[in-house]
């Protein structure tokens, strides 16, 4: 009886709020994110079909990952399984779904699991390179807001992705052009769980029993400018069109355009890069033009250098929508990679507005 | 070769530039847009800090932005509506689970009245906003009627004041005569009449101004009401008693509901609220109120029969009509002797 009068009684106040925040790409790795989440003109490593074909040009030998593995976790995800290891953590009842809500709200576990395949193979010095990714990648995206009346807002998916691209060098390889062509198959479950279904009993809904899935194809095409002179300045443009994926809704279009200076010292290289991307603010909330949401810095510095594509430590730093990164990674060539990156991810609706920290954790295998 | 050089350069300086630029000026200040003013105010929110969240939430002129802002209002003023929903359990106790949110103090107060305010923005509320502003405004016409009828929840859960009983007798603010009791010394020298006051000082300013947001008061000094002592007049055949005449010394104090009013997002949220909801209706008190009705009071004592005196009166300061946003002691004190919210 008390609960039934609860229950309408929150019935009438429940008002479900909508998701907002983050502009979510496709693919984004360890090294890019890093860098401040560019790679419009430096992406080398098995990710650069992600951002832009053309950059395969910067790819000068050929390698196989095989497996890919990449974990991405906030550190409210991490608190969240710390409380689980405890065993005293449990949203099986009603007054245990209400507790957490209310302990957690202001939280943001996030949590992304990439695995997959990747190859790529350079067939001349000039930038002619093919390479293809065959990745799934796994989202559980969990925000708990609202002090006054805490909801859980919920967005999972798995994503699979496959992909092949090619850059071609014109001319005498001063310009690259680049295609993709990449098949997205997406199960997505977004939701709000309010202190309403809580007391509904209602149960989560799962991917299996309310998810949305759809497939699409889309093309990547992207040019890649190397300058001529000592300062080895290159530029980036790449344009990604929308896929549409059916009941799972869609990937927007994007424009974007980077710039950037590479050198090699010797024993070390460095890297310098800005992207801005997301030109045309199709990624983003209605109104939001703002360009330092969209502007990326990166730096690397990479010692003992093997191949341009690989060295034996890497250190990057960087600087996305208001919010710093750095990362290192130890690679033995391409036979195994380790990768550990710390940044923040904007949440909220402007540069500076909401970071979510978050960490990266790569590792792969190859030849 | 050398101005191919200077060139690159000279995009090399550019590119430092930009660097620099990007680096110092990538992070905003503000929202430029509505839906990151709503971020700024839903983030503040979630952080419960709750000045914050009314200043960004404010910011916003959608139906959103006030009920978010009016939430803000109630957090910092410590209300939860899950509490109270929670503590509601139908029945008899059904009111009484709102005592525990009852703000405590003037500054609380004032956050559950701009919450109102906020809703009462609104250009299309949903029976969410009705439900919250009839729970908002009974809180506060609770802590009104806490201060003038020292109601209070018993340890049942029942709710008691001065005027339980069905009479206003032991309240603060009774009426009473000037005397009980007559003797033929009462007698009025060189008349036939026993002379009695009947004082009423009204029930104060406070309770109006938080109910209405204003208050005023009326004043009579010179009515006279006929009564009949038990005192006998001597030698008379069959037997007469001395009249009394009872002077009404009355200041009667009155409001009148603006817009803005408490009383008025009671009556403005019970009116839409369709709700069945058993118990909802216990908190419609501007129905309860603004009923037109007049206090009469009877006095039995000394009298040979009763007499009723009414506290108001068309040839001296008369009732106001029913659901007319004129409230005065008039009718509260009606309502008090009828008020039952167990």
């Amino acid at each position: 009886m008390k609960q039934g009068l609860i229950l309408t009684l929150l019935l009438l106040l429940y008002i479900p709020t909508a998701i907002a925040g983050e502009i979510r790409q496709l693919g984004q790795d360890y090294r890019s994110l890093a860098m401040g989440g560019t790679g419009i003109v430096t992406a080398n490593s098995s990710a650069a079909l992600f951002y832009n074909p053309a950059t395969m040009a910067n790819i000068s030998t050929w390698w196989v990952d095989l497996p890919m593995i990449q974990m991405i976790y906030s550190d409210d995800a991490k608190s969240l399984v710390d409380q689980a290891k405890t065993g005293s953590f449990s949203l099986s009842t009603q007054d245990e779904q209400i507790a957490f809500m209310k302990s957690f709200v202001g939280q943001h576990p996030y949590i992304r699991f990439d695995v997959g395949a990747n190859w790529f193979i350079n067939f001349d010095k000039k930038g002619l390179t093919a390479g293809g990714n065959y990745t799934y990648e796994a989202l559980l995206d969990i925000e708990i807001r609202n002090a006054t009346m805490p909801e859980i807002i919920l967005k999972s998916g798995l994503d699979h992705v496959r992909q092949v691209g090619i850059s071609i060098p014109l001319g005498l390889g001063k310009w690259v052009l680049g295609v993709t062509t990449k098949k997205v198959e997406r199960q997505s479950l977004d939701f709000s769980y309010s202190m309403t279904d809580a007391l509904d009993k209602k149960a989560f809904p799962t991917l299996a029993s309310a998810g949305l899935s759809g497939r699409g194809n889309g093309v990547d095409i992207g040019l890649l400018y190397r300058a001529p002179s000592d300062l080895r300045l290159m530029y980036g443009f790449v344009y990604r069109q929308k896929i549409k994926l059916g009941d799972a809704g869609e990937i927007p279009e994007e424009v974007a355009f980077g710039v950037a200076s590479a050198h090699n010292l010797g024993i070390a290289r460095w890297v310098g890069t800005v992207d801005w991307r997301d030109l045309t603010f199709k990624n983003a909330s209605l109104g939001d033009k703002s360009i330092n949401r969209r502007t990326h810095v990166g730096t690397e510095l990479a010692l003992i250098p093997f191949s341009e594509n690989s060295s034996l430590l890497s250190l990057r730093a960087g600087y996305s929508q208001g919010h710093s990164s750095k990362g290192a990674e130890l690679s033995l060539g391409k036979v195994m990679v380790l990768g550990y990156t710390l940044y923040s991810e904007e949440t909220g609706e402007y540069a500076g507005q909401k970071p979510n920290k978050r960490t990266v954790l790569y590792f792969s295998m190859g030849f | 070769m050398r101005q191919n050089n200077t060139t690159a350069y000279l995009t090399g300086l550019l590119l430092i530039l930009l660097f620099s630029f990007s680096v110092g000026g990538c992070k905003d200040t503000k929202a430029t847009h509505e839906a990151g003013k709503l971020e700024s105010c839903k983030v503040a929110m979630d952080q419960a800090s709750w000045d914050t969240a009314i200043t960004e939430c404010g910011k916003l002129t959608t139906d959103e932005g006030l009920h978010l802002t009016a939430q803000s209002y109630m957090a910092r003023a410590g209300v939860s509506l899950l509490d109270i929903l929670t503590s509601m359990t139908g029945g008899s106790a059904a009111v009484s689970g709102l005592f525990s949110a009852v703000p405590s103090t003037a500054a609380t107060a004032a956050d559950v009245k701009l919450a109102l305010d906020s809703m009462y923005l609104m250009k299309a509320p949903g029976q969410s906003v009705y439900l919250e502003a009839l729970l908002l405004s009974s809180l506060l016409v609770i802590k009104e009627l806490q201060g003038l009828v020292e109601m209070q929840v018993a340890a049942d859960g029942s709710i008691t004041h001065c005027a339980s009983s069905g009479s206003i007798d032991g309240c603060a603010f009774s009426l009473s005569l000037s005397q009980a009791s007559f003797t033929a010394a009462d007698v009025l020298a060189g008349a036939t009449v026993i002379p009695v006051e009947l004082s009423f000082t009204g029930l104060g300013t406070t309770f109006y101004d938080g109910l209405c947001g204003s208050s005023g008061g009326d004043t009579h000094n010179t009515k006279v009401v006929r009564a009949t002592s038990n005192v006998a007049v001597p030698l008379t055949s069959p037997v007469t008693y001395y009249p009394i005449d009872i002077t009404e010394k009355m200041t009667i104090n009155k409001c009148t509901a603006s817009t803005t009013s408490v009383l008025y997002y009671n009556n403005w949220a019970a009116t839409n609220l369709t709700s069945t909801i058993t118990g909802l209706d216990k908190l419609n008190f501007y129905v309860k109120i603004d009923t037109g009705q007049n206090y009469t009071k009877t006095f039995s004592a000394g009298m040979t029969t009763p007499a009723s005196v009414s506290l108001c009166n068309a040839d001296a300061i008369p009732i106001t009509g029913a659901a007319d946003l004129e409230i005065n002691d008039c009718e509260i004190l009606y309502f008090l002797e009828n008020l039952n919210l167990n």
